[in-house]
């Protein structure tokens, strides 16, 4: 079970995130802010990104070259004689089976983020490319401070950038009960991981409890694109390994493949 | 080429087609020779360059600063500057560009069409060298020099305004605080200036760029080539004054600065809506608000709407966000306010700057030149189609493995150094040692007591390639790593849940294999033929000799097989 929701948010003119929610396959791409054509940027990738819907296994090997496609591609956006180049950063967790077990590949380029939420506590699974994660890193900052770093928006990689690709990858086990949230720097900037926690448990349909962080990420100031997918675990046994027949139904309820640009709200 | 330089303290090393110029007295005379060095044959200036300037310990803080100009093939000028007091300035037909690295954590980095001239100049506080007039020409060389002047083409307006009035050298003015044309008052910054303007079709009045630059007080700026009348330099040098002021210049440098030099502005202001309904893909829905230029968002403030032909998100100090966080936003990265309301009533969308999310490419070209070695084409700021894109190549059955020192037989076969024969084929090993991707280290063999999905061996075994890390627990996870770098996880049944969700990681490095517990409940024993069981430490690496076994409990051993 799975939700989304996405708005450009109070302040921007166009919603450059995108994503893609379909058949295990939940991503979610931020079209970068002083690029051209950012919409197009995210867009283009998830395009790449979604041979996933069709392969018949899942591996990191498989989605690293999609990645690099998808680099490619976005870097060949014609940005027109302005080109100044698009870019986009991507994200989410892809349901993949391993020996027959599944697990989420969670992947990551930039500073979308994929978290997981699990017995009540919310971590997150993607690790920031960014210059405050990488003072983070170093000890020279604190998570909280961070947040309100000047340089937090610096992302230090992104598809379509100059440089060889080094997209994250990690394996998370599926587990029932569990759920994933991939969303753009739109809800993180504006919603802290405790209010974006407390969403998450109160609202047990995904959908609304999508559409709930955005309206929070909205209140909030809403100065970004906001694009949040909630995804819900059901059907698979929580003990160890269990039938992975129902489970791919069960997970994915089928659906439209969106790749969603803009649902004009209260933004304008 | 020939440059002329103006001496100074600083050290330029001048060779093929690449100036490098490093600031301050201290400068390491080995730096100096590994530049020389490296420039001799360098096809590409600026990462051979960086690839010197970023060799050395010590991470980012360890690089000093430094301007490196070189020029292209293409016939562009490749620039990256870092630290403050380093001014470099492009001209080009369409004005002079500049490049400053103040106030970004790495560097600067541009690639600029069609130069006709370039100046590096330092900011050291000194007195301009007098007398030199245009410099001493030199071909290569390493000198001490003030300033650094190319002209690449000979009669355009040059970066350097030779032709300031009194024959001044217009790089002289970044010398000192004294701007060098004192009798001429500064140009007077907008608050905004710049270039996000397409739509507000004739009210945006093409701008030269280096007004733009001077609203954002990060650099002196010659006047617009094509204005006849240089415009004196409105010198800002030392940075100490106003650090938002700088930090505005800087980090929208890399959006609006692109703009600024679009020499093919003229012809979107004269069609403003024609092009822009082209410009998404087939494939992509259109955004909500293409086409003709939107009217101003309900909520934007009507002053800064009024200031939108300018453009430039100045440093206008009032952040219309209206709260502490939008101001502090807006003055530090990409003036997101500004920048929104700017753009809002342009209806153009590929000029929807957010500001919010800036890709710092600068950082991972520190990694490229310093920590892989590998500058790949058409990198170094241009987005260049085509280049760098190739999907990497990824990693098949065999040899999937880092290279790692090996003495390879006759047939093929990698094997550790030490050994005197190959042991797949038993041939003499006599060659030298060399890279070579690393084979499977041995065998995995799981035994769970009941039979588990995939790779099945005899008697319900799972057998792994060790050619790879591996995972193996009840319900193992990953932590976040490279698609190459990426362990096999192994799930292994614990009706009794003795064993931890992830237990035990085995881990290659060069020729052994590694086991470490992971901090688990219920632990992990050693069983070494001819020693009695051991508990293995929490997070502490173990080599493996062959024929080890690891007990994770609950009936679940892995027998490793095949060890070198």
């Amino acid at each position: 079970m799975w939700g989304a929701a996405s708005d450009r948010g109070r302040r921007r003119k166009v919603n450059e995130d995108a994503y893609l929610a379909e058949n295990g396959v939940f991503l979610v791409a931020d079209g970068m802010g002083g690029h051209d054509a950012g919409d197009i940027a995210s867009a283009t990738a998830l395009g790449a990104l979604s041979f996933l819907l069709e392969a018949e296994t899942i591996e990191p090997e498989l989605v690293d070259v999609l990645v690099d496609v998808a680099q490619k591609e976005v870097r060949a956006i014609e940005t027109g004689p302005k080109g100044r180049g698009a870019g986009t950063t991507l994200t989410g967790a892809v349901l993949a089976y391993v020996d027959g077990v599944p697990y989420w590949l969670i992947i990551n380029v930039g500073d979308s983020r994929t978290y997981l939420l699990s017995n009540g506590e919310l971590e997150q699974m993607s690790v920031d490319h960014s210059e405050v994660q990488e003072l983070i890193d170093a000890g020279m900052l604190t998570a909280e401070e961070a947040r309100h770093h000047p340089r937090r928006n610096v992302i230090t990689r992104a598809l379509g950038g100059p440089d060889e690709l080094d997209a994250d990858f990690r394996y998370i086990p599926v587990e029932a009960h569990e759920r994933i949230l991939v969303c753009s720097d739109g809800l993180t900037a504006e919603v802290d991981d405790d209010r974006i926690r407390e969403i998450l448990l109160a609202c047990p349909d995904p959908g609304n409890a999508a559409q709930e962080l955005v309206d929070a990420a909205l209140e909030a100031g809403g100065r970004d694109n906001v694009t949040v997918l909630v995804v819900d675990v059901t059907g698979v046994p929580s003990d160890n390994h269990g039938d992975t027949a129902d489970r791919a139904t069960d997970i994915v309820p089928g659906g439209l493949r969106q790749l969603e640009d803009t649902q004009p709200r209260n933004g304008g | 080429m020939t440059v002329h330089y103006t001496e100074g303290s600083a050290r330029a090393v001048i060779r093929g087609e690449t100036v490098v110029v490093l600031p301050g007295a201290k400068v390491d005379d080995t730096l100096l020779r590994a530049l020389w060095t490296e420039l001799g044959d360098a096809s590409d200036g600026v990462a051979a360059a960086l690839g010197v300037l970023t060799s050395r310990e010590g991470g980012l803080r360890a690089v000093p600063p430094f301007a490196v100009v070189s020029v292209q093939r293409s016939g562009s000028a490749h620039v990256a500057v870092r630290g403050a007091g380093l001014d470099v300035t492009v001209a080009t037909a369409g004005g002079p560009v500049p490049v400053s690295g103040q106030d970004v954590v790495s560097w600067s980095e541009r690639v600029i069409e069609e130069p006709t001239s370039f100046v590096v100049s330092v900011a050291d506080g000194t007195a301009p060298a007098s007398g030199s007039g245009d410099g001493f020409p030199v071909e290569s060389a390493v000198v001490a020099a003030g300033s650094v002047r190319r002209v690449l083409v000979e009669g355009a307006d040059d970066a350097g305004p030779a032709a300031a009035p009194g024959g001044t050298l217009g790089e002289f003015a970044t010398f000192g605080s004294t701007p060098a044309a004192e009798d001429v008052p500064p140009v007077p910054a907008p608050p905004v200036a710049g270039r996000h303007t397409d739509a507000p079709s004739g009210a945006a009045a093409p701008e030269p760029a280096g007004p733009a630059f001077g609203a954002a007080g990060a650099t002196a700026l010659p006047g617009p080539a094509s204005s006849g009348s240089p415009v004196p330099e409105t010198t800002q040098i030392g940075g100490g004054d106003d650090e938002y002021e700088h930090l505005f210049g800087e980090t929208i440098m890399r959006s609006v600065e692109d703009a600024a030099v679009r020499a093919p502005e003229e012809d979107e202001e004269d069609e403003p809506a024609a092009k822009e309904p082209g410009k998404p893909a087939a494939a992509v829905p259109p955004p909500p608000a293409p086409g003709p230029p939107a009217p101003p968002a309900a909520d934007e403030a009507p002053g800064l709407i009024s200031a939108v032909p300018g453009g430039f998100p100045g440093p206008s100090p009032a952040a219309p966000g209206g709260t502490p966080a939008a101001a502090h936003r807006a003055a530090s990265i990409g003036a997101e306010a500004s920048a929104q309301e700017t753009i809002a009533p342009t209806g153009d969308e590929p000029d929807d700057h957010d500001g919010h999310t800036v890709m710092q490419s600068d950082l991972a070209d520190l990694r490229r030149a310093g920590g892989l070695g590998q500058a790949a084409p058409g990198a170094g700021g241009t987005p260049a189609p085509g280049t760098g894109g190739t999907p990497a190549p990824t990693a098949s059955a065999a040899g999937t493995g880092p290279e790692i020192l090996a003495v390879t037989c006759p047939n093929g076969h990698a094997n550790p150094p030490s050994r005197p024969t190959c042991r797949t084929c038993g041939d003499d090993l006599s060659g030298e040692p060399a890279p070579a991707p690393r084979p499977a280290l041995g065998r995995l063999v799981v035994s769970t007591g009941s039979a588990q999905a995939g790779a099945a061996g005899p008697r319900g075994e799972q057998v792994v390639e060790l050619d790879r890390a591996v995972i193996v627990g009840r319900r193992p996870r990953t932590s976040t790593t490279s698609a190459s770098g990426m362990p096999r996880l192994v799930t292994v049944s614990s009706p009794n849940q003795d064993i931890s969700r992830s237990h035990l990681e085995v881990s290659l490095e060069e020729w052994q294999v590694l086991v470490s517990d992971l901090a688990t409940t219920n632990g992990t024993t050693l069983m070494r033929p001819g020693q009695p069981p051991r508990r293995l430490h929490p997070n502490e690496k173990e080599i493996i000799a062959d024929g080890d076994v690891v007990d994770l409990g609950d009936g679940v051993t892995l027998k490793f097989e095949g060890i070198w």
